[in-house]
């Protein structure tokens, strides 16, 4: 017992690597120690006859120290362990600390109960792991890229006119029926008109000679020359712009 | 000819320069005219040239993808016994349930109102914390729902969409980007209550086909055309694009649109066989490795 008294006049006056000096008070960083704070009672080097119950890899320990092996170093604790029943455990705690002063039975019971307790939130946090919501990071780059071909595509895509078109395709391959409600009747009877040509057309081809088609062609060709007035036009729109160009080059 | 580089004066240079400049744009003007008369008269050679002269895009030099479908008896085997034949070969009408992630902030709502316009037969239901996935998916199992959605939010706006087919999966996922709520889409019509149609584009790989399917498994298998409505799903290089419309056939070669709202844009992130299982296998998942060329395309 004087052993102790020396050792912590040393801790306490002159220094311990493990003391933490705040303005509030002195903690201690031992991990035998079973409050954490830096007094004498507490204290793990300072006490031959010690007590504390410490948690490794999910199974608790009560370790133990006594002034008879207080030469050995090594052997200095002893590790029993306790029960996973916590009630058990306490029963154990006191069983085996009959002759500890109460202040150690009474902190090891309170390391025990709050030791439990974080092992339980442990596991149930760790069965809820599955559950959490999976964190990806943020790659801007991508996004970025992605954002722009989104765009691009966007314009490629021309939605509107393949909407129409579909619809004018299923319209027109009567996948609406034979007499469809999202069609106005003129609209309707125009298709089934077109329809009509198209098959009359089509039969005149195949029974009459090729002159007939010559001549249809002759038609078309007669309905492009309607089309040829318009290039005229644009051939004066030319010419305007040409005189422009050439007063452009003047004025320079 | 000296070349215009080399004269010193900077007057004459420039007078040159244009001189030269026009006399280019006036062979270009004159070579265009004579080629619009030659075609004017021979309207023929006109759709020749056209069919010759068609520019590169992306889509039609796309890579070949050997999982391209046309009228394959195998895959369509294989569509005919997947988890969608309960709605394609039973009939059965879709019930979907609409939720979000933990905790969504009101864009969300937002959205998901609009959602819930889009697809008959669709119930939100606000999400509990206490609920996991799982949870939700069990008891829609036993609501007999066929779908459920759940709508991703991060920094207050919605950013990903999840699509659960029940009760044997498959579930994909999706990005969502640039959503426009019809009351943002200017000149917007509104909704009436019919079933829509239904467009899907360009979906034509055998993935390109399981996510078609699995949009059309959303919708009712008779729409209501007196309401004119057409839900549309475009996908373009592999973003889909969903757009909504109220259609008048004008004429026999017109179609007059007005758009419904609202709209948004997906892109598949991964797909996974069975039901949504945060440890499970993903059978198709998009890594930016994948991309190896600009025209390789998955959809």
């Amino acid at each position: 017992m004087n052993t102790d008294e020396v050792i912590w006049q040393v801790i306490n006056q002159q220094f311990c690597s493990y003391k933490v000096k705040t303005a509030t008070g002195n903690f201690c960083r031992n991990e035998y120690n079973a409050t954490g704070l830096c007094n004498r009672q507490s204290c793990p080097l300072a006490n031959s006859r010690y007590a504390t119950v410490r948690e490794q890899n999910g199974v608790i320990y009560l370790f133990v120290k006594t002034p008879e092996r207080a030469h050995m170093p090594a052997k200095m604790w002893e590790k029993i362990k306790l029960s996973k029943n916590y009630a058990q455990a306490l029963e154990q705690i006191d069983k085996e600390l009959i002759y500890w002063p109460n202040f150690s039975i009474h902190k090891c019971k309170q390391r025990l109960t709050k030791i439990t307790q974080y092992l339980i939130k442990m596991r149930k946090l760790k069965l809820k792991a599955d559950e959490r919501p999976k964190l990806v990071g943020i790659k801007k780059k991508i996004d970025r890229r992605e954002a722009r071909r989104e765009v691009k595509a966007e314009a490629a895509a021309r939605l509107d006119k393949a909407i129409e078109k579909e619809l004018l395709d299923r319209l027109k391959s009567h996948a609406y029926g034979d007499a469809p409600l999202n069609v106005h009747e003129d609209v309707w009877k125009e298709i089934l008109e077109g329809e009509k040509g198209a098959l009359e057309v089509d039969s005149d081809q195949t029974d009459e000679d090729d002159s007939q088609s010559e001549e249809e062609e002759e038609e078309e060709e007669e309905e492009r020359e309607y089309v040829s007035d318009q290039s005229e036009d644009e051939e004066d729109m030319e010419d305007m712009f040409e005189k422009e160009y050439e007063h452009e080059t003047v004025e320079l | 000819m000296v070349e215009i580089n080399t004269i010193k004066n900077k007057l004459k240079r420039e007078e040159l320069y244009q001189k030269q400049k026009n006399a280019k744009a006036k062979a270009k003007r004159d070579r265009r005219t004579t080629l619009q008369k030659e075609e004017s008269s021979n309207p023929e050679k006109k759709e020749k040239r056209l069919a010759e002269n068609v520019p590169n895009t992306l889509e039609n030099t796309r890579e070949f993808d050997e999982t391209i479908v046309e009228e394959d008896a195998e895959v369509a085997a294989d569509e005919a016994t997947d988890e969608f034949s309960q709605y394609f070969q039973n009939g059965l009408t879709p019930k979907i349930l609409i939720t979000t992630s933990k905790g969504p902030s009101a864009s969300v709502y937002e959205f998901a109102t609009e959602l819930v316009d889009i697809f008959p037969n669709t119930h939100f239901v606000k999400r509990k914390p206490q609920f996991e996935m799982k949870h939700i998916i069990e008891f829609s199992k036993n609501r007999d729902f066929t779908d459920i959605m759940v709508i991703n939010e991060d920094r207050k706006e919605p950013n990903a969409l999840t699509l659960i087919h029940l009760p044997d999966g498959p579930t994909a996922h999706f990005k969502l980007s640039s959503i426009q709520l019809s009351k943002d889409i200017e000149g917007h019509g509104r909704t009436s209550s019919h079933k829509p149609e239904l467009i899907l584009n360009n979906f034509n790989t055998r993935l390109g086909h399981t996510i078609g399917r699995m949009f059309t498994a959303l919708f009712p298998h008779v729409p209501e055309f007196q309401g004119r409505q057409v839900a549309t799903l475009h996908n373009q290089r592999d973003f889909i694009f969903f757009r909504r419309h109220r259609y008048v056939f004008k004429n026999a070669k017109r179609v007059n649109l007005q758009e419904l709202g609202p709209r948004f844009t997906l892109k598949l992130k991964w797909l996974q066989k069975g039901t949504f299982d945060r440890k499970g296998e993903h059978e198709w998942m998009f890594k930016p490795e994948m991309e190896t060329s600009r025209r390789r395309f998955f959809l």
